[in-house]
């Protein structure tokens, strides 16, 4: 009973071990497995970018990103007030993409068309920011880039169309790495300032207060510039009007009668 | 032979006196002897006038010919410049048409009356005796006036 309780015993501590062996050998697999599983958990477009080695499956994975509704793209409720809503939201998979595109459309009535279109999207809360002729620019809520996007193509036939998206990620959670710090350092200064006694030390204090000061206003302009960016896009719309085709060519005809057909000043200045 | 020579001189004489100038040009404009279509007159700064009779199988009025000769000369290029009513040496109706045309780059006068005779065999077509004017514009202005007060010296 003794013998075969520590038989088990160790049957099973050997069991473990080798399952932990296998693991072991194994690191890169289980990484991944676990990073997918964990960012698709907690963002569903975390994963787009994910490769798991296979060209054809980051191009599916690419193109459902691009078509998804939310985008991938950081939106005003995740950025508010040049701060994430939540300390770490841009530091997740999440992208930041600045989109922008551009379409230009042969319709045959350019007024009508952009009214249609400047219509819709107003119904998705974008605005007009500029127009010039039958070209006009428009930013609207990110997530509806891609539907402004194919309305406008639908619009007519296709002249050109690009679009493109800018990651700035990175930037931003930089921005916001060193915001940090500045509002700390800014902090601790007004903390010696507050105890300091000579007139040069709160002179030179206060040098660096303002130099702090104005580069926090920088990279919180910066910031929110860069959250607008992301939660609107920019689309540019060109109605170019469909071409008139070319009026008939008028050609002389002959006449229906001999006597005048011998009539007229071209023989008169010529064969006289 | 005396007699047999006054044979001979009387039809000819006659058959020049039937072909006597359809028209009195203006003066300046000097009748051309050579053997070109029609009546023709030029002067010196290159006016061209021209009396044709020109036959014509279909039966119709002045109205119609003048009106059909405008539309055809328009639908050409010409531009029409003015249009009026004429009458010639007899008294028969006729119509004039003022265009100005572009010929080989350069901006031409045209002027052109139309009278309708009647075939004095009724077997015969119809005569349509058409006078054309041109000239450079320049030179068509100076002298298109007189050209039209000449149309009334147009024989039947």
């Amino acid at each position: 009973m003794r013998w075969s309780s520590v038989l088990f015993v160790w049957l099973s501590l050997f069991a473990a071990a080798c399952q932990t062996g296998e693991s072991a050998l194994k690191p890169g697999l289980m990484l991944e497995q676990d990073g997918a599983a964990s960012a698709s958990a907690e963002n569903p477009m975390a994963g787009a970018f994910y490769n798991d080695g296979s060209d054809s499956d980051i191009r599916a994975r690419t193109e459902n990103y691009f078509t998804s509704d939310k985008g991938g793209v950081a939106s005003l409720d995740d950025v508010t007030d040049g701060r994430p809503a939540t300390p770490n939201a841009p530091a997740r998979a999440e992208r930041m993409l600045v989109q922008r595109g551009e379409v230009a459309v042969e319709v045959a009535r350019p007024e009508e068309s952009a009214r249609a279109f400047l219509a819709q999207i107003g119904e998705w809360n974008g605005y007009l920011q500029n127009q010039s002729g039958t070209r006009f620019v428009v930013r609207l809520p990110a997530k509806r880039f891609e539907e402004a996007f194919a309305a406008a193509r639908g619009l007519g036939r296709v002249l050109r169309e690009s679009r493109a998206a800018d990651d700035v990620t990175e930037e931003f959670v930089d921005l916001g790495i060193r915001l940090d710090t500045a509002r700390k350092s800014r902090e601790r200064l007004l903390e010696v300032l507050a105890k300091a006694e000579k007139v040069e030390d709160i002179l030179r204090v206060e040098a660096e207060l303002r130099r702090l000061t104005e580069e926090i206003e920088r990279m919180e302009g910066r910031r929110k510039f860069l959250a607008d960016q992301v939660a609107l896009a920019t689309l540019a719309v060109e109605f170019v009007a469909t071409s008139a085709p070319p009026p008939p060519k008028k050609r002389p005809q002959r006449s229906r009668f001999d006597w005048i057909q011998r009539v007229g000043a071209e023989s008169m200045m010529g064969g006289f | 032979m005396r007699a047999l020579r006054s044979l001979f001189l009387l039809p000819l004489l006659f058959m020049v006196a039937c072909a006597s100038a359809p028209m009195k040009p203006p003066a300046d404009f000097v009748v051309l002897k050579d053997r070109g279509e029609g009546f023709r007159a030029v002067t010196a700064d290159d006016a061209r006038l021209r009396v044709r009779d020109l036959a014509e199988p279909t039966e119709g009025g002045i109205a119609f010919w003048a009106d059909t000769l405008r539309a055809d000369l328009v639908q050409r290029g010409y531009e029409l410049m003015a249009s009026g009513e004429v009458k010639n040496v007899a008294g028969t109706a006729g119509q004039w048409h003022e265009f100005a045309a572009n010929v080989q780059g350069e901006r031409i006068g045209y002027l052109v009356a139309v009278w309708v005779i009647e075939p004095t065999l009724p077997w015969r077509d119809d005569i349509l005796r058409v006078v054309e004017f041109a000239a450079r514009d320049d030179v068509f202005k100076a002298r298109v006036d007189a050209v039209r007060a000449a149309l009334t010296t147009v024989e039947d």
